[in-house]
């Protein structure tokens, strides 16, 4: 029949109909949690659009198509009126044809091959007899129950049929191992036995008895055994109501895939775990409000829809083109550098950068799409889960229309849902516990969308049990995930964070829905692969808040342009937490060795080092100072700086910091995830919007780098992987270090450094003041100090601030006159006032970390707080708001 | 008649059929990616696009010469080439959205040659691996191996993985 088609009309019948059944899906739920309440439009809306796929499929003959599609518009025109009442069976089968018509619709032309006799049978069902459950609804609920249960069954299936050919006669048996396995104080294996040896048992989905067990929710399973009726019960060693046998009739129905017939009169089966008709009237009490605003928003969605469809890869493409116009724009602002004799030009540049601004961020936003799309299918998840496992669950979204890229969207969504399954699977209890705890039946997941800096954040907040950081501990300890010297040391909030630990899964029982012991860290590697963070915060018996933080788009990220020798590399901005410049008379005093590798003294931790050029397998140089030649560099390690001659050139404070020094080293702190580290680079450039392109199949197993961009000057250069990096220079093996830094740190808390800012006035003079205590420090031009009476004034951010003198205040040498300029320290002022004044001095020195003690100052005033010796100076500590605000007073 | 581009690399003599190639540049700035297969020369910007260069000299083992390689020769994109049968369906797909290039050390004529002047792959193909080859052209007394696009561009699995 496809030949008798134009392709693009399968095409599009396609596509629409997948939108039309994404639409049933929250639809049908919407229904069912409000039941009579909602119907009216909202079923009209699923019955519409069941009715267009109708519609589109025996236009094209896909007869499977049309012939399901057809049931499942035949029972919502009962629904519709009035004839049949919705229930969660219901809701169940049309859902389940739901799935099997997108089945169909992923390979059109083999739909009339997808099976779906058990979805037609019940569906026929509620057709025939639709009017007789509504006129009656309280016998309903238990042959309902039946058939659903009965319908989890792969009736079909090799192993069930088998089975119903043997033995006679076939049970139904429930079991709850809560009850029937540990209260009666026997083990699982021994039930196993047991039933093993009476007949056959047969699970939905063929698992094993033992994983159900283990699961330790309630389940069903056929049982096919030559015991008669009433000795099966007790042979089993279960209660008898669990156990029904099913009769001939039945069986026969359900081999031929047609549950029409009523089940037999002795299925006696108890209410299944989840009376669905309760839950549904428990939601609408506790959330009235959010289930009336519901069904506008969802109906707003639809009627404004009304767009273009535009092909993916068109639109991919002129991404591209975009991408490749910014960086056309900013070779031609490299090429123009220096033309300044050509004001037309100038006008004519900046106007094409603003359009090319314009274009960039239209196409942008084309591809931008709202996070809801992925949000959607939650509902329906968790419905199934809490269906399964007879727990209440409410689900709320929020945020749905924050847009991120097509591309982020893509990737988050496998990541979301597997947070989600684990939320309603674990974190949330069932009812009873919660009523136990004083929580409401229901639980409740939310998810959310925000923006945050530049970000976007998924939340997902549950209320449900909390994670036991302690638990953790212990299990993190058992799998060697951390030693147990680490446990003691570590905070709640890392303890709850090691649930992304690689190898560690929280779960203590194996269930079919999730905790499989892979989970969170594939959730956080496939969350940072996008250049995004993951993070937990969770409260015992409170809930837990997963929070993902995404970028809005890969496909432009910012990054600093790094060098080595002559290479040039790109690191994601993201990635990178400070540069470091260490000064080659600091490297004795900064750069240290643990364990053969190189480690940075950053503040407080020792950071270890790796050098990009090792990495890479470049020959490590330095360039002479003074001939900019490159020299091979053969020390073996940073930290041995050769004293000698060279050292005397270091007297070079006025000269250009910039120039490079062979003992200086630039260190880019980047970091991944939990991985963080210092890489050593030669040359730093600006940073750079990149457009990212991906590298090609050959350089799949370059793990150093990530992809490939075209700078403003029309070079390639590769984009480093930061975590590619790390696992080559074997990091994160390296225990020693680890523990290193962890004692270093303790150390340092004994003897406390502190940031001060080194300054003269007078010369030969040296004092200092905490940079925690200035709020700015300006260059002063003396022309611009303005005199009044003997008080001097500036005029700092359109008010007057006074300025102090140094020697005004203390009994030290004053500022030097022929000095033109000088430099302006303003102190922090208390929180919410203003500066209350500025104190000259005519010389910056440096910024450094020294030690917190010093000695009583030989000298007297405000604000001093001390004297201490560094590198052979005298150097006194003041106060820089004590001196200020003391002349204020005066 | 087939028209085919004859292109020398490491002194031999070769030929690549025209309907591969998409252009040719004389000498343009490869980054190199340090850590990559040794057959790969490196990264090409080709108006925008990043092209991944292929050293052709390596890849069929000729001995290197000195000096760096002086053209370009830009394959099709892959769809291009399967749609002319140059390349089979099995290529790798890791390699779909790749634009290749071979780094020769010079470009020579368009020859064309009648399909019987084409032979088999003779096995002695003076030190080349033979593999990369898809027959040969003779004309005027000299012999043009042909290139294949399909094998020189496949992913050396080998190479990558050490």
């Amino acid at each position: 029949m496809d030949t008798l088609f134009d392709d693009s009309l399968v095409q599009e019948f396609i596509t629409e109909s997948r939108e039309h059944l994404d639409s049933i899906e929250p639809d049908l739920l919407l229904v069912e949690e409000q039941g009579k309440a909602a119907a009216g439009e909202v079923v009209h809306r699923i019955f519409r659009a069941i009715h267009s796929v109708k519609g589109g499929a025996s236009f094209l003959a896909y007869d499977a198509l049309k012939g399901l599609s057809h049931k499942m518009e035949s029972v919502l025109m009962l629904i519709r009126d009035g004839e049949l009442e919705i229930s969660a069976p219901i809701t169940d089968v049309l859902l389940r044809s739901v799935d099997k018509l997108r089945l169909m619709l992923d390979d059109v032309t083999a739909s009339d091959s997808v099976e779906c006799g058990e979805e037609s049978a019940l569906l026929e069902q509620y057709m025939n007899g639709g009017a007789a459950p509504a006129a009656e609804a309280q016998p309903e609920a238990a042959p309902a129950g039946t058939d659903d249960r009965l319908s989890a069954f792969d009736w079909q299936s090799e192993a069930m049929r088998s089975l119903l050919a043997k033995a006679s006669p076939v049970y139904l048996v429930e079991v709850i191992p809560a009850e029937d396995i540990s209260a009666e104080e026997r083990t699982a294996e021994a039930f196993i036995q047991n039933t093993l040896s009476l007949g056959t048992p047969f699970l939905a989905g063929g698992e094993e008895l033992a994983a159900a067990l283990a699961a330790g929710k309630p389940f069903t399973f056929v049982f096919g055994t030559v015991l008669e009726d009433d000795l099966a019960a007790a042979a089993l060693e279960l209660p008898e109501e669990r156990v029904c046998a099913l009769s001939a009739e039945t069986l026969d129905n359900l081999s031929k895939s047609s549950v029409a017939a009523p089940v037999a009169p002795q299925a006696q089966v108890p209410q299944p775990v989840a009376p669905k008709a309760e839950t549904a009237v428990e939601v609408q009490e506790i959330a009235p409000e959010k289930n009336v605003a519901a069904p506008a928003a969802r109906a707003a969605r639809v009627e404004n829809a009304e767009t273009l469809r535009v092909r993916l890869d068109l639109l991919t493409r002129l991404m591209n083109s975009a991408g490749e116009l910014v960086l056309a724009r900013n070779q031609l602002f490299k090429a123009m550098e220096g033309m300044n004799d050509q004001p037309q030009l100038a006008a004519l540049l900046q106007n094409m950068d603003r359009v090319t601004a314009e274009i960039q961020g239209s196409v942008m936003q084309t591809r931008l799409q709202p996070v809801g799309g992925v949000f959607g299918k939650f509902p329906r998840v968790v419905r199934d889960i809490a269906r399964k496992l007879g727990k209440e669950i409410e689900v709320n979204l929020s945020g749905t229309e924050v847009e991120v890229d097509r591309s982020v969207i893509e990737l988050i969504s496998d990541p979301l849902t597997h947070i989600i399954r684990n939320c309603a699977d674990h974190a949330i209890e069932t009812p009873d516990e919660r009523a136990a705890n004083g929580k409401p039946r229901s639980g409740t997941i939310e998810i959310a969308a925000y923006h945050e800096g530049g970000q976007v954040i998924v939340a997902v907040i549950d209320d449900g049990r909390g994670i036991d950081p302690e638990k953790i501990r212990k299990s993190a300890e058992k799998k060697g995930v951390i030693t147990p010297e680490q446990g003691q040391r570590m905070s709640d909030s890392d303890l709850v964070n090691l649930i992304f630990a690689p190898g560690f899964s929280t779960a203590e029982q194996i269930t079919d829905v999730s905790g499989r012991g892979v989970g969170m860290d594939v959730v956080r590697t496939n969350i940072e692969k996008l250049g995004g963070s993951v993070e937990v915060d969770s409260r015992i018996g409170a809930g837990t808040t997963v929070f993902l933080r995404i970028p809005l788009t890969l496909a432009i990220v910012p990054a600093l342009l790094a060098g080595v020798q002559d290479d040039q590399f790109a690191v994601p901005q993201t990635s990178v937490e400070e540069i470091v410049w260490v000064r080659a008379k600091d490297v004795k005093s900064q750069i240290g060795r643990v364990h053969d590798k190189d480690v940075l003294r950053l503040r407080n931790t020792l950071l270890p080092l790796v050098r990009l050029a090792d990495i890479l397998g470049i020959e490590r140089t330095f360039e002479h100072p003074e001939t900019h030649e490159p020299l091979p560099d053969r020390r073996a390690r940073l930290s041995d700086r050769r004293g000698g001659t060279e050292s005397v050139d270091f007297e070079r404070r006025d000269g250009d910091r910039r120039t490079n020094w062979r003992g200086d080293y630039r260190i880019i702190v980047v970091r991944s995830g939990r991985t963080r580290y210092g890489l050593v680079v030669d040359r730093l450039f600006d940073s750079e919007d990149i457009v990212m392109k991906p590298l090609s199949g050959h350089l799949k197993n370059v793990r150093c780098f990530s992809g490939a961009t075209i700078t403003g000057d029309g070079r390639v250069i590769t984009v480093l992987d930061i975590e590619g990096v790390a696992a080559m220079a074997e990091l994160s093996q390296n225990a020693d270090l680890q523990r290193a830094s962890e004692d270093y740190a303790s150390k340092q808390e004994q003897t406390t450094r502190q940031a001060v800012v080194l300054f003269r006035n007078a010369a030969r003079e040296t004092f200092a003041v905490p940079q925690s205590a200035l709020l700015r420090l300006e260059r002063l031009e003396l022309d611009t100090v303005q005199t009044l009476g003997s008080e001097e004034f500036v005029n700092y951010r359109g008010r007057s601030l006074p300025v102090v003198r140094l020697e005004q205040r203390l009994p030290v040498g004053a500022f030097p006159a022929h000095l033109q300029h000088g430099y302006l320290l303003v102190p922090k002022p208390a929180a919410g006032a203003a500066p209350e004044g500025g104190v000259l001095v005519s010389e910056i020195v440096d910024a450094i970390e020294m030690k917190g003690e010093c000695e009583p100052s030989r000298i007297a005033g405000p604000g001093v707080l001390g004297s201490t010796v560094y590198e052979g100076e005298m150097v006194t500590l003041l106060d820089p708001a004590a001196l200020v605000s003391n002349a204020v007073l005066n | 008649m087939k028209q085919f581009v004859t292109c020398e690399v490491d002194g031999c003599a070769l030929c690549v059929p025209i309907g591969a190639i998409q252009e040719v540049h004389g000498i343009r700035e490869i980054t190199p990616v340090r850590r990559a297969p040794e057959y790969v020369a490196g990264l090409l910007n080709l108006r925008g696009h990043v092209i991944t260069m292929i050293d052709l000299g390596a890849r069929i083992g000729t001995e290197r010469g000195t000096g760096p390689r002086e053209q370009n020769i830009v394959l099709k994109p892959l769809e291009a080439l399967r749609r002319a049968g140059l390349v089979s369906d099995q290529v790798d797909p890791e390699l779909q959205q790749d634009v290749i290039g071979l780094a020769v050390d010079a470009v020579g004529d368009v020859i064309e040659a009648e399909e019987d002047v084409m032979e088999a792959t003779p096995a002695n193909l003076s030190g080349l691996q033979a593999e990369f080859f898809g027959g040969v052209v003779r004309l005027d007394n000299c012999v043009y191996p042909i290139v294949d696009v399909s094998r020189v561009i496949r992913i050396d699995q080998a190479a990558c993985a050490a």
